[in-house]
Parts: C-alpha cells; sequence; structure tokens
C-alpha cells in the first residue's frame, strides 16, 4: 500500500512536472435562480513546479469587477449599462480559505492592487501561508464561496433564466519562476480584472458539480460524466471533468435546445486535402489526420431555423484549424448562443465551451454567426491549448486567432458582402453592397490611426479601448498576412503549425514565437518585430513621379520611375513597371532611402508603375499612391462622380417633398 | 370627380407647365453638381493617376474610405458645409417655387403664364415658409410618435429574451410612422394649395382647415395621393432593374447610365408636380362651401417678413359673407389678387365640368 502511494505520488509529481497540470480544481456549485447566484466549495490542490519556496499565494476574484463603481473594471470605462447600475451588480466573497486539514487562511485575505493604486478594486486577493510551499511541492485548499452574478457583463451574468457563469471561482495566479516568460525572478502574475484585456492562468483538471433546478439545460467545459438528481428536489447535479484545460465556465438555461452532432474527419476531410496538408506542413499524413469530436449548441428555440448554419460552423472550424495547427485534442466542443439581452455574454471563448451569437433573422449574404462561431473556436487553439498571457500580450490570442479566422472564413466561404439592415431584415442581396474580404476590413481599421500605439503592450495600457481592439486583433491579422506573403506560404504554414505544437499547454511569448520564425523560415526576421510588432512605425511607399520621353533622333524611348519611402518602417519591396506595348519588367528595391530612380530605355513609353503590385505589405497605410499612370484614370471618377451626382439629386428630391 | 381623373388632368397640368419642370429638373442638377463637385475634385487629386482607381472600376473597395479619411483627416469635413448649405437652400427654392407651381395649376383653363408663376412664387414665398415650419414641427411630432411607439414596446418586450416580437412591432411601428409621415405630407400639401389657391395668409388656418378637407374627403384625397405615390414606386422599380441590368464599363455605357439616371430624375420631378397638380384638381372640385369656411374659428398670425401688414378681421359673420361673390367670400382673401381677378375660381360644382 505504501509502495503505491510512494508510486501515485511519484506519478503526481511527475504529471505536474510538465506544466500541464499545475493546478486541480474540485468544485461543488449550486445556482440559486432567485438570488441569481451560485454558492460554491472548491477544493484546490495547487502544484509547485518552480525551483522556489512560495511563501504566498494570490488569487483572482474577477467578478469582484462587478462589485461598485469603484473597480478599476469600470473605472476604466467597462460596460456597465443601465441594468447593471440599477439592481445588477455581481461579486464574490470568500467565505473560507483553508488549508486542508490545516490552518484557517481567511483572516489573512488581504486585496491588492499590483496594476494601480485603486485601493477600492477587490479583484486580486494575496494570502500569506504559515509555512511555504517546497520546490516540487504542493498545497490543498479548501474554499467557500459565494458569487452573486451580475446582469450579464463582460462574458458573464445572467439574463431572465440564462445563465454564463464564467470567472465565478476563486483562481489562482501563476506562479512565474526566473527565466519563465520575461520573468527575472520568481513572482505571481495575478492581473487586476480591466476593462480590455483577458486572462491567464495554469493547466490543470477541472472536475465540477453543477447543481440547479431539474428543468435547466446545462453545458460547461469538459465532458459530462454524469446526471443525477440533487440532495433537494427538484433539482440535478450535473458532473463536468476535463484535463488539460486552465478555466471552467458553464451554462444554464431551462428554454435553449440541446443538439448534438458529431464530426467525424473521414466525412469531412477528404483524401486530397489531408494530402495537401501533410504536403504543406512537410508531414506523414498521420501526424495531421483529425479525430472525432462531439459536438453540442445549446440553441435558442427562436434560432432554430440557423441549426445547420452553426454546425457548419463548427465543422468548419474544427476541420481547418485542425489541419492546420494539430487535431483538436478534447472529445467535445459546446457552442452556447445566447439569448436576446444576453449578448454580452457572446462572442467569447473557455475551454471547450464557446457562445456566439446570432438575431432572430439571419443573413445568407453575411457572415454571420459564422465568423463569431469560426473566431471563438479557433480560441481553442489561441488561447486554450497555446496559453500566452492575455493581460500582457493579447495579440498572440486574438492577433494570431484574427489570422487564422479570416484565412479560414475567405477560404471556407468566400468573400462576404458588407451588411445592410432595414428594420432588422436583412436586404443585403438587394442592395448589392461592395464585397469585402475579411483583411482588408482588418486592413481598414488598421490604417485609421496605425501609431498610436504598439502592438506588444499590457492589454489596459493601450491609448484606448479602440486601440486596444485594433493591436490586439486587426493589426496582428495583416501582420501575420505581411509576414506569411514575406515567407512564403509554406514556409508561414509551418511556422505557425511548429509553434502551435511546440507551445501547447504552454505560455509562450512574442520572442517564443520570433524564435519559430527564425528557426522554421531559416532567416533573421527581427527587422520585421522589432518595427511591426514591438515597434509603431508605418510602412508606405509610393510612386510619385513617371517621365516617359522620345529625345529627338532616338528611335527609344527614356523613362524614369521615381519611387518614394513616404513611411518610416523599411520593408524590400517589389516596382513593376507596365509599358503601352503591354510588356512588364519587374525590379526589387531595398525601400532603405527615402527615395529612388529607375531608368529604361526601350520601343514603348512606360503607361504605369506599382510598388507591391501583388500587394503582399497589408501594412502600407496608402495603397492609392502606391501605383501611378502616365494618364489620368478618367473612368472610375467620373463612374463615382455621376453616381454621387445621382444620389444627391434623389436626397435633394427628398427634402424638396417636404416643400 | 374621382382620383383617376385628378391624376390624369393633373397629368395634362404638369405636361403644360413643361417649363417649370425643365427649371426645376436644371435645378436640380445645378445643386447636385455644386454638392458633389467638392468631393469630385478630391476623388480625382487622390485617384486620377492612381492604379487603385481602376482597380475599385469593377467593386468599390471600402478599404480605400478609411484609408483615405485617414490620410486627409479633417480636410475631408470641410465639405459638409458646402452640402449643408446646398441642402437648405434647395429646400427654400423649392418652398419658393411651391407657389409659382401651384398658382399655374390653380388656373383652370391652363392658361398661367411665367409672369402668373413668378407672381405666384414671390407672392406666397413667405406664407409657404411658415407652412414650412409648421410642417417641420408636425413632422417631428410624428417622429417622437414613433419614438414613443418604441419605447413603449422596450418597456413590454424590451427586457425579454426573444428578438422576433420586438423585431414584429418594429415592422408596425415603421408601418404606422410611414403612414403618418404620408397622410402629414398630404395634409401640408392641401394647406400649401389652400395657402396660394385661396391667397391667404392665414396658414395655421390653412394647415386646420387642410387637415378637415383631407379628412371630410378621405376616398378621395387619400386614393389620389396613393395613386402618385403609387406612380413614383412604380417608377422607382422600374429605374432600380434598369440600372441593375446596365453594365459600366465603358465611358459609353457610363454616359448611358447618365442619362438614364437623369431621365429618372426628370421624371421625379414630374411626379413631384403630379402630387401638386392631382391634388390641386381636387382641392378646386371638392373645395368647401364659403359659409363653412367662414365658420371656422381664426387664427391670427405674425406678420410674414416682407413687412406686409395685413389687417384681418378676427372672424367674419357668416350672414355678412353669405352675402358676397364666390370670389370675396373667403374671409381671408385679399381683395386685390391680380391672380383671382384674371381667373376666378369656379364654384364646387363647375369644377366637374370638362376641361376648355
Amino acid at each position: 500500500m505504501r509502495a503505491l502511494s510512494i508510486f501515485l505520488l511519484a506519478a503526481a509529481a511527475a504529471f505536474a512536472a510538465d506544466g500541464r497540470n499545475i493546478v486541480d480544481y474540485r468544485i461543488s456549485a449550486k445556482l440559486v435562480p432567485k438570488d441569481h447566484a451560485v454558492e460554491g466549495h472548491e477544493t484546490l490542490i495547487w502544484h509547485n513546479v518552480s525551483k522556489d519556496e512560495i511563501r504566498e499565494l494570490q488569487f483572482h476574484l474577477y467578478m469582484n469587477a462587478f462589485r461598485d463603481a469603484k473597480s478599476t473594471f469600470v473605472r476604466e470605462g467597462g460596460r456597465a449599462d443601465s441594468r447593471l447600475k440599477d439592481n445588477g451588480w455581481g461579486h464574490i466573497d470568500v467565505k473560507r480559505l483553508e488549508i486542508a486539514g490545516g490552518a484557517d487562511l481567511t483572516p489573512a485575505i488581504k486585496f491588492i492592487h499590483p496594476d494601480d493604486d485603486n485601493a477600492d478594486d477587490r479583484t486580486v486577493i494575496s494570502v500569506a501561508l504559515p509555512q511555504p510551499v517546497r520546490a516540487g511541492g504542493s498545497i490543498t485548499l479548501d474554499i467557500d464561496f459565494y458569487t452573486k452574478l451580475p446582469h450579464v457583463v463582460a462574458r458573464t451574468g445572467y439574463h431572465g433564466t440564462f445563465y454564463m457563469v464564467a470567472q465565478w471561482f476563486p483562481k489562482i495566479g501563476v506562479w512565474e519562476t526566473a527565466g519563465d516568460r520575461y520573468s527575472t525572478a520568481g513572482h505571481w502574475n495575478c492581473h487586476q480584472f480591466h476593462a480590455h484585456s483577458e486572462f491567464y492562468a495554469d493547466y490543470g483538471r477541472f472536475d465540477v458539480s453543477i447543481t440547479t433546478p431539474s428543468e435547466y439545460v446545462v453545458g460547461a467545459t469538459g465532458v459530462e460524466q454524469e446526471t443525477k438528481a440533487g440532495a433537494l428536489p427538484g433539482t440535478a447535479t450535473h458532473r463536468f471533468v476535463q484535463a488539460d484545460v486552465h478555466e471552467f465556465a458553464w451554462t444554464a438555461q431551462p428554454t435553449c435546445l440541446r443538439i448534438t452532432r458529431t464530426f467525424d474527419p473521414a466525412r469531412e476531410v477528404t483524401p486530397a486535402e489531408l494530402a495537401d496538408t501533410a504536403r504543406l506542413l512537410g508531414l506523414p499524413q498521420s501526424e495531421v489526420r483529425l479525430t472525432p469530436v462531439e459536438m453540442i449548441i445549446l440553441l435558442q428555440p427562436e434560432h432554430a431555423a440557423q441549426t445547420e448554419r452553426q454546425f457548419r460552423a463548427l465543422r468548419t472550424g474544427i476541420k481547418y484549424f485542425g489541419l492546420w495547427y494539430g487535431a483538436y485534442p478534447y472529445k467535445t466542443i459546446t457552442l452556447v448562443d445566447p439569448p436576446h439581452n444576453g449578448m454580452q455574454a457572446g462572442g467569447m471563448e473557455y475551454p471547450t465551451l464557446i457562445t456566439g451569437g446570432t438575431s432572430w433573422l439571419d443573413d445568407p449574404y453575411v457572415h454571420s454567426p459564422e465568423g463569431v462561431i469560426v473566431h471563438e473556436f479557433g480560441h481553442q487553439f489561441w488561447y486554450g491549448l497555446v496559453g500566452n498571457n492575455e493581460f500582457e500580450e493579447s495579440w498572440l490570442d486574438e492577433g494570431f486567432n484574427t489570422y487564422s479566422t479570416d484565412t479560414i472564413l475567405d477560404l471556407a466561404y468566400g468573400a462576404q458582402r458588407l451588411p445592410f439592415r432595414l428594420l432588422s431584415v436583412p436586404l443585403t442581396r438587394f442592395v448589392a453592397s461592395p464585397f469585402a474580404p475579411q483583411m482588408d476590413l482588418n486592413r481598414a481599421a488598421y490604417v485609421v490611426d496605425p501609431k498610436v500605439d504598439e502592438m506588444v503592450r499590457n492589454a489596459w495600457q493601450y491609448y484606448s479601448g479602440m486601440s486596444y481592439g485594433v493591436n490586439s486583433y486587426v493589426r496582428p491579422g495583416i501582420t501575420l498576412t505581411t509576414l506569411g506573403n514575406i515567407l512564403g506560404r509554406q514556409t508561414m504554414a509551418r511556422v505557425m503549425r511548429t509553434y502551435h505544437q511546440r507551445w501547447r499547454y504552454r505560455h509562450p511569448t512574442s520572442l517564443d514565437f520570433l524564435k519559430v520564425v527564425n528557426e522554421v523560415s531559416g532567416r533573421d526576421m527581427k527587422w520585421f518585430f522589432d518595427q511591426f510588432v514591438f515597434g509603431s512605425n508605418v510602412v508606405d511607399y509610393g510612386v510619385s513621379d513617371i517621365t516617359s520621353e522620345k529625345p529627338e533622333g532616338k528611335k527609344e524611348y527614356e523613362s524614369k520611375v521615381r519611387v518614394r519611402r513616404y513611411g518610416e518602417a523599411i520593408v524590400p519591396v517589389e516596382l513593376r513597371v507596365r509599358f503601352t506595348d503591354g510588356k512588364f519588367v519587374n525590379r526589387e528595391w531595398d525601400g532603405r532611402y527615402r527615395w529612388a530612380d529607375f531608368k529604361f530605355t526601350g520601343p514603348a513609353a512606360v503607361a504605369a508603375a506599382t510598388v507591391d503590385p501583388d500587394r503582399k505589405i497589408l501594412l502600407d497605410v496608402r495603397y492609392a499612391n502606391n501605383g501611378r499612370t502616365m494618364k489620368p484614370q478618367a473612368r472610375p471618377v467620373m463612374k463615382w462622380t455621376e453616381n454621387l451626382v445621382f444620389w444627391a439629386e434623389q436626397l435633394l428630391l427628398a427634402v424638396a417633398s417636404i416643400a | 370627380m374621382t382620383s383617376l381623373a385628378a391624376v390624369v388632368r393633373g397629368a395634362g397640368a404638369v405636361n403644360r407647365s413643361w417649363r417649370v419642370w425643365l427649371l426645376i429638373w436644371l435645378l436640380t442638377i445645378a445643386f447636385a453638381l455644386v454638392a458633389v463637385l467638392p468631393i469630385a475634385v478630391l476623388l480625382e487629386a487622390d485617384l486620377g493617376h492612381s492604379l487603385w482607381a481602376a482597380r475599385m472600376f469593377g467593386n468599390f473597395d471600402i478599404a480605400w474610405m478609411a484609408e483615405y479619411f485617414a490620410a486627409t483627416g479633417n480636410a475631408t469635413f470641410a465639405i459638409a458645409p458646402i452640402l449643408i448649405a446646398c441642402g437648405v437652400l434647395y429646400l427654400l427654392l423649392s418652398t419658393f417655387f411651391t407657389g409659382g407651381v401651384v398658382s399655374l395649376f390653380a388656373i383652370a383653363d391652363g392658361t398661367g403664364t411665367a409672369a402668373d408663376f413668378w407672381a405666384g412664387c414671390g407672392r406666397n414665398f413667405w406664407r409657404l415658409l411658415r407652412v414650412l415650419l409648421w410642417s417641420l414641427a408636425a413632422y417631428a411630432i410624428a417622429l417622437l410618435a414613433g419614438a414613443g411607439l418604441a419605447a413603449a414596446a422596450r418597456k413590454i418586450w424590451g427586457e425579454g429574451m426573444e428578438e422576433h416580437p420586438l423585431v414584429i412591432f418594429g415592422w408596425f411601428r415603421a408601418a404606422f410612422v410611414v403612414l403618418l409621415l404620408l397622410l402629414l405630407n398630404m395634409i401640408f400639401d392641401y394647406a400649401r394649395i389652400r395657402v396660394v389657391v385661396e391667397d391667404t395668409r392665414k396658414t395655421a388656418r390653412s394647415v386646420l382647415r387642410s387637415c378637415r378637407f383631407v379628412f371630410s374627403n378621405v376616398g378621395l384625397t387619400t386614393s389620389t395621393y396613393g395613386l402618385v405615390l403609387l406612380l413614383s414606386i412604380l417608377l422607382a422599380a422600374v429605374y432600380w432593374v434598369l440600372s441593375a441590368a446596365l453594365p459600366r464599363n465603358s465611358i459609353g455605357l457610363l454616359l448611358v447610365v447618365l442619362i438614364v439616371q437623369q431621365v429618372y430624375v426628370a421624371l421625379r420631378v414630374w411626379v413631384r408636380l403630379l402630387f401638386f397638380a392631382g391634388q390641386t384638381e381636387v382641392y378646386r372640385a371638392m373645395r368647401p362651401a364659403p359659409a363653412a369656411e367662414a365658420s371656422a374659428p381664426v387664427v391670427e398670425e405674425p406678420e410674414s417678413a416682407a413687412g406686409l401688414v395685413s389687417i384681418t378681421p378676427a372672424a367674419a359673420a357668416p350672414e355678412a359673407i353669405a352675402s358676397r361673390e364666390p370670389a370675396a367670400l373667403e374671409p381671408d382673401r385679399e381683395p386685390d389678387s391680380p391672380a383671382e381677378e384674371r381667373h376666378p375660381e369656379p364654384p364646387a360644382q363647375a369644377a366637374e365640368a370638362p376641361e376648355a
């Protein structure tokens, strides 16, 4: 028996040492609908896999961001609508915190504010330990807590009988020892909950029992092990278990539809696709083969007609993310469709559970809800499996996921039209709005104010909420696309695959990604990262002038194309010159000096010249000056002017109808 | 009088006034050009030599717009005052022309001249401007009523977990607001017609009387308005189909599209005139008996900005009005109206007589 215990302890220590099982949560939670609250008991086993002695523990109490208007979340301008302010505030109280079978640590709880001096913020606590946790040791804690859910806000809360329960339990921070990420000394990485930030946690195992009134349909992270009658009449207890994840969220609603299907790789991935992917990645087909996944959708009854759309989007995500980065390793994925007025819970990711979002009348010509579903599923890979610190380097999940999602959407669904609705009725088909590929939309958002921030920055320290969005989502999306255009499709695919596989169940940094880029491409791309990841300079190349003339007595034209670098950033670019006889000439320009002249002598005059003719550099903030023609372009300006005149006339006549 | 007859006669009147139609059409083009010219200059400056322009010829690129606004900053918005000024001036000019247009249509035998038109424009401008202000207030109230309904719906269904009750109610609300706006538009059209035909400065009373007129003859007034409205919708549908079918990939085809667009604009101007012409026919045919007119309360109004002083009796005794000649029966009619002297309005029953 003793030998068995020693073996189990040794196995547990070895298991924890790989960084995948630092935490082990066992939680019993009871939903109290009349109070919109959860009563919980948590047993946490925390493994110290560092070489440090740990003398204090730090925990996130995320739900206290919604306690009142004094929290850092609200002060920073977080979404606190009138419903929240009227009577919907939420909070979490730790009733008891003690070492299992040992000291009561409740009196030692202190609220701390590692990111600001807001003494009223209660989203992080510190607990001094009577005995340090030795290197390689572990500690087991028993915690009783009470969570009052807010009216749904920032991804969590209730509306009516809908409950999205997330960031709801006392969650231990991440101990970063020297050498981890950017750390030079051991410390807790446990940030406050900010208006514009997400989360960061260690991997481990969750075993959670959720008791709700028996009529509630429950969905959660992980695989449901059993459902049994609760201790009280009219209640039911659902037990979910999942290993290798760093978060646990759940949902409950009595009226939603629960629909399940299986993702069958044999049906979804053709042999040709498998072979092409294996060739692209330079891997045997056995390594890119996918595995079956149980897909569960918890759908609002008024969205029942969209069932097939939602399943197709899920299948698309499981297929392409799996083929490109490695098979989805979990057995289930649950998609929660929030109800009307519950959309603050929509568009969010948790391990094996995501939330989507749609409207009653869907638009077949617009990629919604597909965009949301594919994106949130993508977070299973960028955030779920590769667990970067979202507080400090949000681009590593949101940006990587934007890049992946938008590539997949354009591939699987094609370019979408800009949506148009009138009185909630989708009319996109009838107004023939312009097509807009996802990356074009991303670029459009980026060029509005491209210099305001560097991409890598603490999420709460961006210039504004808009800048957080641009620098976490769209700018990384076009930066990675530009990087891919420079490296080539195959190299980029292998970079992303290698980075993903190497950092699964770990916490990488931007520098770790740079290392993979250099290693896989065989090139030093530090210049690219310095300018576009760690810097804020912009790219703007253009053709400023073209001359082409035939000197007297000569048979050939002497032409000159002048190109300029208007931005600060330097990228090698291509120059393509087209002549009046239809021939092309390509030239390389290192783009270093502010301008350069390219001279040509030949039988034809220059018709037009373009820098970056294939638009590889999506980061170029001015496409309009990239290509220049010798002769003015009359037709487009004429077309738009005549349309503008027509619409101005319509407007004037509409005005006149009241006179 | 049927609504179809009113519209047909109105169409004849509009066609006889083709010079006015032409004038308003050309002015509409001119105003649109003035409004668009700065934008066209900016477009030419940014894309005149750009290869992107050729690329965007087929499918407008939203990215260009973002890039353009980012590059030019607030400079682009400097043209906003020009656009607003164009809109306001056009509205005032339309108000000015309405007086002349209705004056012409009110002349039963269609012998109106340019002098009648310009005289009608000048004489009625300030009155119609006041009607415009009344109408703006009424439209605002209608929109507020719509907002009130929306607020009530939010109160009933706003906190629910289903979207469709709100959406469906939103359709009914929109239909209600649109119908209300159309009704107001019709009432104020009659108010304008009354101001011009009766040559009165009492705009508030004209609005109230036109309201009564519309509801007293609700079948004829709404069907006439509806017929012209239907015609304008049909025109828009034909244009939409034609426009969608026309390719625009050469200068020649762009010219064809330009012609189609401007023909459509001309027809829209024609339809706008038809609203007035058809409704003027209805008003002349169903004009209230003078005694009934006289019994209505009189609303005192401030004088026009032209500085004219009008001393109007607060209310005329019915027995006194009944003894006057038809042209002089109106209590708020100005006796020296030159148009009325030359073309006295026929009594209501005479309006049914075939035109000369």
